[in-house]
Protein backbone atom coordinates (compact mmCIF):
# COMPACT_ATOMS: atom_id res chain seq x y z
CA UNK A 1 0.00 0.00 0.00
CA UNK A 2 2.97 2.50 1.02
CA UNK A 3 4.76 1.29 -2.05
CA UNK A 4 1.46 2.41 -4.59
CA UNK A 5 0.61 5.78 -2.94
CA UNK A 6 4.64 6.62 -3.19
CA UNK A 7 4.47 5.27 -6.96
CA UNK A 8 1.54 7.87 -7.30
CA UNK A 9 3.63 10.68 -5.82
CA UNK A 10 6.58 10.04 -7.51
CA UNK A 11 4.15 9.96 -10.81
CA UNK A 12 2.59 12.91 -10.31
CA UNK A 13 6.23 14.95 -9.12
CA UNK A 14 7.30 13.22 -12.67
CA UNK A 15 4.10 14.59 -14.46
CA UNK A 16 4.34 18.16 -13.11
CA UNK A 17 8.26 18.53 -13.78
CA UNK A 18 7.51 17.35 -17.21
CA UNK A 19 4.96 19.82 -18.48
CA UNK A 20 6.80 22.43 -16.34
CA UNK A 21 10.02 21.66 -18.53
CA UNK A 22 8.19 21.79 -22.00
CA UNK A 23 6.33 24.66 -21.06
CA UNK A 24 10.01 26.92 -20.12
CA UNK A 25 11.32 25.05 -23.41
CA UNK A 26 8.20 26.67 -25.57
CA UNK A 27 8.23 29.96 -23.72
CA UNK A 28 12.34 30.07 -24.83
CA UNK A 29 12.06 29.20 -28.27
CA UNK A 30 9.04 31.76 -28.41
CA UNK A 31 10.65 34.65 -27.01
CA UNK A 32 13.98 34.20 -28.92
CA UNK A 33 12.29 34.27 -32.05
CA UNK A 34 11.25 38.05 -31.44
CA UNK A 35 13.30 40.55 -32.75
CA UNK A 36 14.17 43.74 -31.42
CA UNK A 37 16.42 47.26 -32.01
CA UNK A 38 16.48 48.13 -28.86
CA UNK A 39 15.93 46.89 -24.92
CA UNK A 40 15.54 48.72 -21.15
CA UNK A 41 15.51 47.20 -18.06
CA UNK A 42 13.83 48.53 -14.62
CA UNK A 43 13.85 46.83 -11.63
CA UNK A 44 11.99 47.19 -8.45
CA UNK A 45 13.31 45.82 -5.26
CA UNK A 46 10.36 44.27 -2.80
CA UNK A 47 9.60 45.49 -0.69
CA UNK A 48 11.83 48.49 -0.34
CA UNK A 49 10.67 50.07 -3.31
CA UNK A 50 7.00 49.64 -2.90
CA UNK A 51 5.11 52.36 -2.24
CA UNK A 52 1.30 51.44 -1.96
CA UNK A 53 -0.51 48.27 -2.88
CA UNK A 54 -3.97 47.54 -2.50
CA UNK A 55 -6.66 44.97 -3.55
CA UNK A 56 -10.09 43.11 -2.58
CA UNK A 57 -8.19 39.80 -2.33
CA UNK A 58 -8.85 37.62 0.82
CA UNK A 59 -5.77 36.49 0.62
CA UNK A 60 -2.22 36.15 -0.54
CA UNK A 61 -0.86 39.40 -1.12
CA UNK A 62 -0.30 41.66 1.47
CA UNK A 63 -1.17 45.24 1.42
CA UNK A 64 1.04 48.38 1.81
CA UNK A 65 1.12 50.44 3.92
CA UNK A 66 -0.98 48.59 6.15
CA UNK A 67 -3.41 51.54 6.88
CA UNK A 68 -4.64 51.89 3.39
CA UNK A 69 -7.93 51.32 2.36
CA UNK A 70 -8.98 47.38 1.02
CA UNK A 71 -10.76 47.46 -2.13
CA UNK A 72 -12.83 43.93 -0.64
CA UNK A 73 -16.77 44.53 -1.02
CA UNK A 74 -17.09 46.49 -3.38
CA UNK A 75 -17.37 46.69 -7.37
CA UNK A 76 -13.61 46.67 -7.93
CA UNK A 77 -13.23 44.06 -5.31
CA UNK A 78 -11.15 41.96 -8.23
CA UNK A 79 -8.66 44.45 -8.94
CA UNK A 80 -5.49 45.70 -8.01
CA UNK A 81 -3.53 49.08 -7.68
CA UNK A 82 0.03 49.02 -7.35
CA UNK A 83 2.46 51.96 -7.02
CA UNK A 84 6.63 51.94 -6.58
CA UNK A 85 9.63 53.50 -7.57
CA UNK A 86 11.74 52.47 -10.16
CA UNK A 87 15.32 51.66 -11.19
CA UNK A 88 17.80 51.28 -14.06
CA UNK A 89 20.15 48.35 -14.44
CA UNK A 90 22.90 50.08 -12.25
CA UNK A 91 20.15 49.98 -9.24
CA UNK A 92 19.62 53.83 -10.05
CA UNK A 93 16.15 55.38 -8.67
CA UNK A 94 15.10 56.54 -12.39
CA UNK A 95 11.17 57.48 -12.14
CA UNK A 96 7.81 55.95 -10.82
CA UNK A 97 6.04 53.01 -12.22
CA UNK A 98 1.85 51.99 -11.59
CA UNK A 99 1.04 48.31 -12.20
CA UNK A 100 -3.00 48.41 -12.23
CA UNK A 101 -4.04 44.76 -12.55
CA UNK A 102 -8.00 42.68 -12.68
CA UNK A 103 -8.03 39.59 -11.59
CA UNK A 104 -10.91 36.41 -12.76
CA UNK A 105 -12.07 37.22 -8.91
CA UNK A 106 -11.29 38.21 -5.46
CA UNK A 107 -9.86 34.86 -4.34
CA UNK A 108 -6.80 35.80 -4.37
CA UNK A 109 -4.08 34.42 -6.92
CA UNK A 110 -4.38 31.20 -8.30
CA UNK A 111 -1.96 29.25 -10.02
CA UNK A 112 -4.71 27.66 -12.47
CA UNK A 113 -5.39 31.65 -13.60
CA UNK A 114 -4.33 34.80 -15.60
CA UNK A 115 -4.68 38.28 -15.21
CA UNK A 116 -4.70 41.25 -17.09
CA UNK A 117 -1.80 43.85 -16.18
CA UNK A 118 -1.82 47.97 -17.18
CA UNK A 119 1.76 48.68 -16.18
CA UNK A 120 2.91 52.48 -16.50
CA UNK A 121 6.39 53.55 -16.55
CA UNK A 122 7.27 57.30 -16.10
CA UNK A 123 10.73 58.70 -16.11
CA UNK A 124 12.12 62.12 -16.95
CA UNK A 125 12.50 61.10 -20.29
CA UNK A 126 9.62 59.97 -21.43
CA UNK A 127 7.04 57.44 -20.06
CA UNK A 128 5.33 53.90 -21.50
CA UNK A 129 2.31 52.21 -21.17
CA UNK A 130 2.45 48.67 -21.34
CA UNK A 131 -0.14 45.49 -21.19
CA UNK A 132 0.54 42.31 -20.79
CA UNK A 133 -1.64 38.64 -19.43
CA UNK A 134 0.08 36.93 -16.32
CA UNK A 135 0.28 33.95 -14.25
CA UNK A 136 2.29 32.13 -11.67
CA UNK A 137 5.23 30.35 -13.53
CA UNK A 138 5.64 27.04 -12.49
CA UNK A 139 8.62 27.21 -11.18
CA UNK A 140 7.37 29.37 -8.27
CA UNK A 141 5.02 26.76 -7.12
CA UNK A 142 6.76 25.26 -4.56
CA UNK A 143 6.67 28.48 -2.97
CA UNK A 144 2.74 28.95 -2.73
CA UNK A 145 2.32 25.33 -1.81
CA UNK A 146 4.52 26.07 1.01
CA UNK A 147 3.03 28.89 2.33
CA UNK A 148 -0.67 27.12 1.51
CA UNK A 149 0.79 24.57 4.08
CA UNK A 150 1.52 27.47 6.41
CA UNK A 151 5.46 27.94 6.18
CA UNK A 152 6.93 30.78 5.53
CA UNK A 153 9.14 30.05 2.42
CA UNK A 154 12.73 31.37 1.22
CA UNK A 155 14.40 30.91 -1.56
CA UNK A 156 15.78 32.11 -4.96
CA UNK A 157 13.49 31.35 -8.24
CA UNK A 158 13.98 33.43 -11.16
CA UNK A 159 11.15 33.14 -13.37
CA UNK A 160 8.76 34.99 -15.90
CA UNK A 161 5.00 35.97 -15.06
CA UNK A 162 4.31 37.39 -18.82
CA UNK A 163 2.14 34.90 -20.64
CA UNK A 164 0.91 37.10 -23.19
CA UNK A 165 -1.00 38.78 -25.32
CA UNK A 166 2.21 38.91 -27.66
CA UNK A 167 1.98 35.27 -29.75
CA UNK A 168 5.58 35.12 -28.22
CA UNK A 169 4.32 35.08 -24.29
CA UNK A 170 5.30 38.51 -24.12
CA UNK A 171 3.22 41.21 -23.15
CA UNK A 172 2.74 44.45 -25.81
CA UNK A 173 3.80 48.13 -25.91
CA UNK A 174 0.64 49.99 -25.85
CA UNK A 175 2.38 53.76 -26.49
CA UNK A 176 4.80 55.91 -25.26
CA UNK A 177 5.70 59.67 -24.76
CA UNK A 178 8.63 62.24 -25.04
CA UNK A 179 11.32 59.46 -26.17
CA UNK A 180 8.83 56.61 -25.97
CA UNK A 181 6.26 58.29 -28.52
CA UNK A 182 5.28 56.05 -31.28
CA UNK A 183 7.14 53.16 -29.44
CA UNK A 184 5.93 49.59 -30.15
CA UNK A 185 7.46 46.63 -29.15
CA UNK A 186 7.24 44.02 -26.32
CA UNK A 187 7.99 43.19 -22.94
CA UNK A 188 8.43 40.39 -20.32
CA UNK A 189 7.89 40.82 -16.27
CA UNK A 190 10.54 38.75 -14.35
CA UNK A 191 10.43 38.14 -10.56
CA UNK A 192 13.61 36.79 -8.80
CA UNK A 193 11.29 35.42 -5.79
CA UNK A 194 13.24 35.11 -2.88
CA UNK A 195 10.67 34.76 -0.06
CA UNK A 196 7.06 34.74 0.41
CA UNK A 197 5.38 34.29 4.05
CA UNK A 198 2.15 33.55 4.84
CA UNK A 199 1.12 37.34 5.62
CA UNK A 200 1.32 37.58 1.63
CA UNK A 201 4.51 39.59 2.64
CA UNK A 202 6.90 38.85 -0.93
CA UNK A 203 10.68 39.56 -1.14
CA UNK A 204 12.36 39.80 -4.20
CA UNK A 205 13.37 41.24 -7.74
CA UNK A 206 10.78 42.63 -10.09
CA UNK A 207 12.28 42.87 -13.53
CA UNK A 208 10.63 44.51 -16.63
CA UNK A 209 12.45 43.83 -19.59
CA UNK A 210 11.13 46.13 -22.78
CA UNK A 211 12.12 45.30 -26.08
CA UNK A 212 11.61 48.12 -28.82
CA UNK A 213 11.07 47.56 -32.42
CA UNK A 214 13.04 50.99 -32.87
CA UNK A 215 15.86 52.61 -31.33
CA UNK A 216 15.18 55.60 -28.89
CA UNK A 217 16.52 58.80 -29.77
CA UNK A 218 17.55 60.32 -26.46
CA UNK A 219 18.91 57.65 -24.37
CA UNK B 1 -7.10 106.65 2.37
CA UNK B 2 -9.68 104.45 2.26
CA UNK B 3 -10.67 105.49 -1.03
CA UNK B 4 -7.40 104.60 -2.30
CA UNK B 5 -7.02 101.50 -0.85
CA UNK B 6 -10.42 100.59 -1.85
CA UNK B 7 -9.54 102.09 -5.58
CA UNK B 8 -6.17 99.71 -5.29
CA UNK B 9 -8.31 96.55 -4.26
CA UNK B 10 -11.02 97.25 -7.38
CA UNK B 11 -8.06 97.38 -9.56
CA UNK B 12 -6.00 93.93 -8.14
CA UNK B 13 -9.80 92.67 -8.67
CA UNK B 14 -9.75 93.34 -12.05
CA UNK B 15 -6.54 92.41 -12.56
CA UNK B 16 -7.08 89.00 -11.92
CA UNK B 17 -10.34 88.84 -13.53
CA UNK B 18 -9.27 90.22 -16.51
CA UNK B 19 -6.15 87.51 -16.66
CA UNK B 20 -8.46 84.51 -15.80
CA UNK B 21 -11.02 85.82 -18.74
CA UNK B 22 -7.72 86.50 -20.93
CA UNK B 23 -6.20 82.60 -20.08
CA UNK B 24 -9.32 80.65 -20.50
CA UNK B 25 -8.12 77.87 -23.16
CA UNK B 26 -9.60 78.10 -26.43
CA UNK B 27 -12.98 75.81 -26.98
CA UNK B 28 -11.90 72.70 -28.68
CA UNK B 29 -13.15 71.74 -32.12
CA UNK B 30 -16.43 69.66 -30.97
CA UNK B 31 -16.49 68.16 -34.67
CA UNK B 32 -13.20 65.80 -33.71
CA UNK B 33 -15.34 64.47 -30.73
CA UNK B 34 -17.16 61.14 -31.69
CA UNK B 35 -17.77 59.16 -28.40
CA UNK B 36 -17.57 61.20 -24.44
CA UNK B 37 -16.43 59.41 -21.12
CA UNK B 38 -16.24 60.71 -17.68
CA UNK B 39 -14.88 59.24 -14.87
CA UNK B 40 -15.21 60.98 -11.02
CA UNK B 41 -13.17 61.18 -8.24
CA UNK B 42 -14.18 61.92 -4.82
CA UNK B 43 -11.31 63.52 -2.54
CA UNK B 44 -10.01 62.83 -0.39
CA UNK B 45 -12.32 59.85 0.10
CA UNK B 46 -11.91 57.52 -3.10
CA UNK B 47 -7.84 58.45 -3.49
CA UNK B 48 -5.98 55.32 -2.52
CA UNK B 49 -2.48 56.25 -2.02
CA UNK B 50 -0.34 59.59 -2.55
CA UNK B 51 2.97 60.33 -2.49
CA UNK B 52 6.35 62.62 -3.50
CA UNK B 53 9.27 65.15 -2.34
CA UNK B 54 7.29 68.22 -2.31
CA UNK B 55 7.11 70.57 -0.17
CA UNK B 56 3.48 71.79 0.86
CA UNK B 57 1.50 69.15 0.23
CA UNK B 58 0.29 66.01 2.19
CA UNK B 59 1.16 62.33 1.74
CA UNK B 60 -0.91 59.07 2.39
CA UNK B 61 -2.19 56.90 3.87
CA UNK B 62 -0.05 57.15 6.78
CA UNK B 63 3.05 55.27 6.66
CA UNK B 64 3.35 55.79 3.28
CA UNK B 65 7.58 56.56 2.14
CA UNK B 66 7.76 59.88 0.74
CA UNK B 67 10.87 60.68 -2.05
CA UNK B 68 12.27 63.18 -0.42
CA UNK B 69 16.03 63.45 -0.67
CA UNK B 70 15.92 61.09 -3.51
CA UNK B 71 17.03 62.26 -7.61
CA UNK B 72 13.01 61.36 -8.30
CA UNK B 73 11.93 64.27 -5.49
CA UNK B 74 10.16 65.85 -7.76
CA UNK B 75 8.03 63.26 -9.22
CA UNK B 76 4.63 62.11 -7.32
CA UNK B 77 2.51 58.99 -7.63
CA UNK B 78 -1.21 58.78 -7.49
CA UNK B 79 -3.84 55.60 -7.20
CA UNK B 80 -7.48 55.93 -6.55
CA UNK B 81 -10.50 54.55 -7.05
CA UNK B 82 -12.75 56.07 -10.50
CA UNK B 83 -16.68 56.31 -10.59
CA UNK B 84 -19.04 55.67 -13.66
CA UNK B 85 -21.22 58.57 -14.82
CA UNK B 86 -23.82 57.17 -12.09
CA UNK B 87 -21.23 57.23 -9.02
CA UNK B 88 -20.55 53.59 -9.19
CA UNK B 89 -16.79 52.68 -8.77
CA UNK B 90 -15.74 51.71 -12.02
CA UNK B 91 -12.22 51.21 -12.08
CA UNK B 92 -8.42 52.17 -11.27
CA UNK B 93 -6.54 54.85 -11.94
CA UNK B 94 -2.85 56.41 -11.59
CA UNK B 95 -1.39 59.28 -11.99
CA UNK B 96 2.31 59.84 -12.63
CA UNK B 97 3.22 63.08 -12.08
CA UNK B 98 6.33 65.04 -13.06
CA UNK B 99 7.37 68.26 -11.81
CA UNK B 100 10.03 70.90 -12.42
CA UNK B 101 11.50 70.74 -9.23
CA UNK B 102 10.40 70.03 -5.44
CA UNK B 103 9.90 73.37 -4.34
CA UNK B 104 5.69 73.02 -4.64
CA UNK B 105 2.92 74.85 -6.41
CA UNK B 106 3.13 77.87 -7.21
CA UNK B 107 0.74 80.42 -10.05
CA UNK B 108 2.60 79.99 -13.40
CA UNK B 109 4.45 76.78 -13.54
CA UNK B 110 3.17 73.52 -15.60
CA UNK B 111 3.75 69.97 -14.75
CA UNK B 112 3.68 66.66 -16.85
CA UNK B 113 0.89 64.37 -15.59
CA UNK B 114 0.00 61.08 -16.81
CA UNK B 115 -2.88 59.08 -16.02
CA UNK B 116 -3.85 55.56 -16.72
CA UNK B 117 -7.75 54.10 -16.14
CA UNK B 118 -8.27 50.71 -15.87
CA UNK B 119 -11.73 49.66 -16.31
CA UNK B 120 -13.16 46.05 -16.74
CA UNK B 121 -13.68 47.64 -20.41
CA UNK B 122 -10.28 48.22 -20.88
CA UNK B 123 -7.58 50.43 -20.13
CA UNK B 124 -6.63 54.39 -21.44
CA UNK B 125 -3.14 56.14 -21.09
CA UNK B 126 -3.61 59.85 -21.25
CA UNK B 127 -1.20 62.69 -21.09
CA UNK B 128 -1.39 65.90 -20.32
CA UNK B 129 0.11 69.09 -19.29
CA UNK B 130 -0.84 70.92 -16.22
CA UNK B 131 -1.17 74.23 -14.36
CA UNK B 132 -3.00 75.50 -11.65
CA UNK B 133 -5.92 77.35 -12.75
CA UNK B 134 -5.98 81.39 -12.32
CA UNK B 135 -9.71 80.74 -10.53
CA UNK B 136 -7.84 78.91 -7.65
CA UNK B 137 -5.45 82.04 -6.76
CA UNK B 138 -7.99 82.88 -3.88
CA UNK B 139 -7.26 79.06 -2.61
CA UNK B 140 -3.43 79.80 -3.50
CA UNK B 141 -3.32 83.41 -2.09
CA UNK B 142 -5.62 81.96 1.64
CA UNK B 143 -2.47 79.25 1.98
CA UNK B 144 0.23 81.50 1.40
CA UNK B 145 -1.53 83.41 4.18
CA UNK B 146 -1.09 80.47 6.41
CA UNK B 147 -5.07 79.76 5.99
CA UNK B 148 -6.69 77.03 5.56
CA UNK B 149 -9.06 77.59 2.47
CA UNK B 150 -12.92 76.60 1.97
CA UNK B 151 -15.43 77.38 -0.98
CA UNK B 152 -16.39 75.56 -4.39
CA UNK B 153 -14.15 76.18 -7.33
CA UNK B 154 -14.76 74.15 -10.50
CA UNK B 155 -11.68 74.86 -13.23
CA UNK B 156 -9.84 73.00 -15.80
CA UNK B 157 -5.87 72.00 -14.71
CA UNK B 158 -5.03 70.80 -17.87
CA UNK B 159 -3.26 73.47 -20.98
CA UNK B 160 -2.24 71.20 -23.34
CA UNK B 161 -0.46 69.78 -24.89
CA UNK B 162 -3.00 69.31 -27.33
CA UNK B 163 -3.78 72.89 -29.35
CA UNK B 164 -6.85 73.59 -27.87
CA UNK B 165 -5.63 73.41 -24.22
CA UNK B 166 -6.36 69.59 -23.43
CA UNK B 167 -4.23 66.65 -22.79
CA UNK B 168 -4.10 64.14 -25.31
CA UNK B 169 -5.01 60.00 -24.95
CA UNK B 170 -1.93 58.30 -25.58
CA UNK B 171 -3.73 54.85 -26.01
CA UNK B 172 -5.53 52.08 -24.95
CA UNK B 173 -6.19 48.31 -24.64
CA UNK B 174 -9.68 45.95 -24.77
CA UNK B 175 -12.60 48.15 -25.96
CA UNK B 176 -10.68 50.74 -26.33
CA UNK B 177 -7.38 49.97 -28.05
CA UNK B 178 -6.27 52.09 -30.64
CA UNK B 179 -8.17 54.89 -28.86
CA UNK B 180 -7.35 58.80 -29.96
CA UNK B 181 -8.61 62.06 -29.01
CA UNK B 182 -8.16 64.89 -26.35
CA UNK B 183 -8.81 64.38 -22.51
CA UNK B 184 -9.59 67.52 -19.60
CA UNK B 185 -9.04 67.11 -15.95
CA UNK B 186 -11.77 69.36 -13.72
CA UNK B 187 -11.52 69.67 -10.36
CA UNK B 188 -14.53 71.53 -8.35
CA UNK B 189 -12.48 72.20 -5.33
CA UNK B 190 -13.87 72.96 -2.16
CA UNK B 191 -11.21 72.89 0.49
CA UNK B 192 -6.88 73.16 0.88
CA UNK B 193 -5.70 73.21 4.35
CA UNK B 194 -2.28 74.63 5.02
CA UNK B 195 -1.10 70.95 5.68
CA UNK B 196 -1.90 70.29 2.15
CA UNK B 197 -4.81 68.08 2.22
CA UNK B 198 -7.79 68.31 -0.95
CA UNK B 199 -11.18 68.54 -1.10
CA UNK B 200 -12.92 68.34 -4.11
CA UNK B 201 -14.91 66.28 -6.87
CA UNK B 202 -11.88 65.51 -9.75
CA UNK B 203 -13.68 65.09 -13.45
CA UNK B 204 -11.70 62.87 -16.03
CA UNK B 205 -13.37 63.88 -19.30
CA UNK B 206 -12.42 62.09 -22.46
CA UNK B 207 -13.30 62.86 -26.16
CA UNK B 208 -12.85 60.02 -28.15
CA UNK B 209 -12.27 60.72 -31.77
CA UNK B 210 -14.19 57.27 -32.49
CA UNK B 211 -16.42 55.10 -31.08
CA UNK B 212 -15.92 52.85 -28.36
CA UNK B 213 -15.36 49.19 -29.71
CA UNK B 214 -17.58 46.22 -28.76
CA UNK B 215 -14.22 43.84 -28.61
CA UNK B 216 -12.79 43.52 -25.30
Amino acid sequence: MKNTIAFIVLGIVLGITAVFMVQSLQKMEATSSTEHVDFIEYRVEVPGDVLAITHGFERGIGRAPDTITSLENSAISNMLAFIARIRDKDGNLVGLASELEIFPDDKGVNPDKTWKTDWTVTTPQGTLLMYENERVPAAHLPAFTSVMAGENWTGSIFAQTSVGPHPSGRGVIIGGTGIYAGATGTFVEKIELRGLTTEGGITGTMYLQIYLDKKLDNQ
Amino acid sequence: MKKTILLILLGILLGIGGMFIMSRPEAPPPASQVDFLEFTAELPGDALSMTHGIEGMMIFPEGIADLKNTPISNMMGISTRIRGKDGEYVGLASELELFPNDKGLRPGMKWKTYWTFMTFDGALFVYEIEAPPLAHLPMLSSLAQGKDWTGSIPADTSVGPHPSGRGIIVGGTGAYAWASGTFVERIDLRGFTVEGKITGTLYLQLYLDKKKSAEQ
